[in-house]
């Protein structure tokens, strides 16, 4: 932990290492030994009680911190349960900021639409890019597994500025990919479209038509910022 | 005809490597305390949840040969194609690890509760995985009880590569170690069978040959079901067929049209686990 003084960049400082520790408040013992020691969730309350804006604390705080863990996760560092842990922790950073922001000025990378192809009911992986992302500053709509092409066309419409991920498990059910992506490209021909699951390769995304492909959420948060510019 | 099997919740408990290794962590790095303990509470929710259950079927070569050409979507040339013919025994199986273990995990997810959630994914997987090797493990035990196990010239006979192929060196050396003809004077072993699993969905037996397992094998009794997709319910089902024969039947080069888009070269480990004794 950072040698602490109640400066704000300090206190930035711990919430970003407590991210990375996965030690979301005072009451959890992660790090093993740990209870007891604030976590998060209270170096986030100080950093409201010093009038550090809400945006700052996600940024430099929890975002920084999650962004190393997930360098940490690409290079083979740290694993799943890590960077799961942290993101629980990251979570109770934000439970804290969500009151502060108003509904419309919650800061967001953009809107990602993510949903399973239909007749695939697998969930871990769509799951765990939804929740990377997420971190990475994304809104998720999270359209669940075993998602007809009509079902994902009608949570675009409701939001029309999303880039869309689809994830499938089963060879069988990327043929329920390539048809998911083409209804797409009917009502959006220009929709950012990424693709990913076990056996999905690049290849077969260029086939189906697909914006680009991506082997994790690491990969899936880089592609989406070359496809997808933020503004 | 289809045996249902009994398989209790004590013997499908995975060990915690495999956990380990579904979570991404490679075999042998060291864990931290905390990553340890969530195994640890992911494991006695599994023994509440797991509800394993299993059914085998013996199946001719003949009637097999029939079953794997399924739907006509198989790649051109697979490793069982060259294994079967040589085998001693052939059954059709399916395992799973209930219903219920999934909906935890659906809930965790639901519930935003990923770390226990996701823990207990790869406690499953494991223990799917691990509930293949009990049955084929009996499977192996009845069939060479029933039977004797094949000559030495026969072992050879059977490990022959496939006619018409020119012999691969690392390959003929590899069966002559697990037949261990090549070794000379001393007290020679007697060769043994082994037996592994091969299933719809790896190695070019394309999935759809779900669909024909099925019908032969009915794991509708058990409450395992398949959907149009070829997807099994519960999720934590496995399917194929064991091949029982000479260890040496197993052994192929990886270096069939497919395995260049392989990941895993999977194969690799499971012949090394036979040649190790399994
Ligand atoms: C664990 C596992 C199992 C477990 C559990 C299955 C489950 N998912 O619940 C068990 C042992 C039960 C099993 C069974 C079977 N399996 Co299996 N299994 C696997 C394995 C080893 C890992 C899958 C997994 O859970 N990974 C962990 C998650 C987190 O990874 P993921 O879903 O791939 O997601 C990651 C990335 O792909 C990516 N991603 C995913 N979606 C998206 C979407 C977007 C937009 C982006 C950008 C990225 C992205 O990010 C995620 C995080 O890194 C894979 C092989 C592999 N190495 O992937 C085979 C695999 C999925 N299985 C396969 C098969 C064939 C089967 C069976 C049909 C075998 C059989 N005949 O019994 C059955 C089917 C089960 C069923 N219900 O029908 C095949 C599927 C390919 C095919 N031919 O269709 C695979 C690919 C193995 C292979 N042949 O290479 N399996
Ligand atoms: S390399 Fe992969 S695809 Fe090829 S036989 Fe081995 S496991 Fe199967």
């Amino acid at each position: 932990m950072t040698e602490t003084t109640d400066a704000p960049k300090d206190i930035l400082a711990n919430i970003a290492q407590c991210v990375q520790t996965g030690k979301a408040d005072a009451n959890m013992n992660i790090p093993m030994g740990s209870k007891g020691q604030p976590g998060v969730a209270e170096w986030v309350d100080q950093a409201i009680a010093k009038d550090v804006p809400p945006q700052t604390i996600l940024a430099e705080g929890l975002m920084a911190g999650l962004q190393v863990i997930g360098k940490k996760f690409a290079a083979n560092e740290v694993f799943i349960p890590e960077v799961l842990i942290a993101a629980r922790a990251m979570h109770a950073g934000m439970n804290k900021l969500k009151p502060l922001f108003a509904e419309q000025d919650m800061p967001s990378r953009g809107t990602f639409v993510m949903g399973t192809v239909q007749g695939d009911l697998h969930d871990i992986g769509k799951n765990l890019v939804c929740m990377l992302l997420e971190g990475a500053g994304w809104r998720i709509i999270d359209v669940g597994v075993d998602c007809a092409p009509e079902k994902l066309v009608a949570a675009i419409k409701e939001h029309p500025d999303c880039a869309v991920g689809l994830s499938a498990l089963l060879t069988t059910t990327m043929v329920a990919m390539g048809k998911a992506v083409s209804a797409i490209r009917e009502s959006f021909p220009d929709k950012t479209v990424i693709v990913g699951g076990a056996p999905v390769t690049e290849e077969f995304a260029k086939e189906i038509g697909a914006s680009g492909y991506a082997p994790d959420p690491s990969a899936a948060i880089d592609l989406l910022d070359r496809l997808q510019p933020a503004a | 005809m289809s045996e249902i099997l009994t398989i209790t919740t004590d013997e499908v408990v995975p060990d915690r490597e495999a956990v380990f290794e579904h979570q991404g962590i490679p075999a042998g790095r060291a864990v931290a305390a905390e990553i340890e303990a969530l195994c640890t509470a992911a494991m006695e929710v599994f023994r509440q949840a797991a509800a394993p259950a299993g059914v085998l079927a013996e199946i001719s070569k003949a009637d097999f040969a029939t079953l794997y050409k399924g739907d006509g979507q198989n790649e051109d040339a697979t490793p069982v194609d060259e294994i079967y013919p040589r085998a001693k025994h052939l059954a059709l199986f399916a395992v799973t690890v209930g219903e219920e273990v999934s909906r935890r995990i659906a809930d965790g997810f639901k519930s935003k509760d990923f770390v226990d959630a996701c823990m207990l994914d790869s406690v499953a997987s494991a223990s799917a995985e691990r509930a293949v090797e009990i049955v084929q493990q009996r499977f192996l035990e009845r069939a060479t009880a029933r039977s004797p196990a094949a000559t030495k010239g026969e072992h050879r006979r059977l490990a022959g590569v496939p006619t018409g192929e020119t012999p691969v060196p690392q390959f003929s050396s590899r069966a002559e170690k697990i037949l261990d003809i090549s070794s000379t004077g001393g007290d020679r072993r007697s060769p043994v069978d082994g037996v592994l699993a091969y299933s719809p969905g790896y190695c070019g037996w394309d999935i759809s040959g779900q669909r024909k397992l099925f019908e032969f094998l009915k794991p509708e009794t058990v409450g395992i079901s398949l959907g149009e997709s070829c997807l099994m319910q519960p999720l934590k089902s496995v399917s194929g067929v064991f091949i029982i024969g000479p260890k040496a039947i197993h052994l192929f080069d990886n270096c069939y049209s497919f395995c260049g888009r392989c990941t895993t070269h999977n194969c690799r480990d499971r012949i090394r686990a036979l040649d190790a004794g399994g």
